[in-house]
């Protein structure tokens, strides 16, 4: 879990690679205060890359999701992808128009396929 | 908790065990392993109770008030993944207690079913005062 961290404009920022626990996973972006006017406020997105490979990683392409939370205005990005690579970070970007976001990672749900 | 994957018939209710809360807000997740049956629907419902109490808890409720539900309805597939946020406030919705577990329900023709499985929540607290 990465606690709120303050983006400001135009920030675009990669978080330190963490180790895959499962061949698929849910991941939760939530923005907790933002300057914006346009949900969800930030593009997040999910890298991810081999051990042996060298360089920044490649976008996964996980299916996101957004939703407002049931009791406040915090903003709910859920990335879903299943078939990740060994390593897996965050990219998330600040949208135009906003002049500042916080925003935290919450805690993965990893998960294997279970279907033959 | 993680409860892997079980398969209930339709017509089953029941209860999982308890679990302590691991925050006061949470992201409850499952996920639809498999099925049979084009009109099963499964409602997966969130009870709490402080553990001085003896009873079989209370249904947590947003402000709605309406249940927090992350089942599955008759149109959804195999492998599709079900997720509820809960959040606590300090009025119509006390929020989630010291013990947390689930009812499921499901309901369709005789001799259907749903697979699921329910993974281990996402707890988190409230990260902002206001």
């Amino acid at each position: 879990m990465i606690l709120g961290e303050v983006l400001l404009s135009p920030a675009y920022v990669l978080t330190p690679w963490m180790s895959r626990q499962a061949d698929n996973a849910i991941f939760t972006c939530e923005v907790i205060v933002h300057s914006g006017t346009t949900s969800p406020y930030v593009d997040f997105e999910v890298f991810h890359k081999d051990k042996e490979e060298a360089g920044p990683g490649s976008d996964a392409g996980a299916a996101e999701t957004t939703s407002t939370g049931p009791e406040t205005s915090s903003i709910f990005i859920s990335a879903k992808k299943e078939g990740l690579k060994e390593l897996v970070r965050f990219a998330v970007k600040q949208k135009s128009g906003s002049i500042f976001t916080r925003v935290r990672f919450l805690q993965p749900t990893w998960y294997n396929t279970t279907n033959t | 908790m993680n409860i892997p994957g079980r398969t209930f018939l339709t017509g089953e209710s029941f209860y999982s065990d308890w679990m302590p809360r691991g925050g006061d807000d949470a992201i409850f997740r499952a996920q639809l392993i498999a099925l049979q049956g084009t009109t099963v629907e499964t409602t997966i419902k969130i009870y709490t109770k402080n553990r001085e109490d003896t009873t079989d808890g209370e249904v947590v409720k947003d402000s709605t008030p309406a249940d927090y539900d992350f089942g599955f309805d008759s149109s959804a597939g195999a492998g599709d993944t079900s997720q509820v946020i809960v959040q606590s406030v300090n009025s119509a919705n006390r929020g989630l207690l010291e013990l947390v577990r689930f009812k499921i329900s499901v309901t369709g023709e005789a001799g259907d079913y749903h697979t699921i499985r329910i993974f281990p929540p996402v707890w988190m607290d409230r990260g902002i005062t206001a």
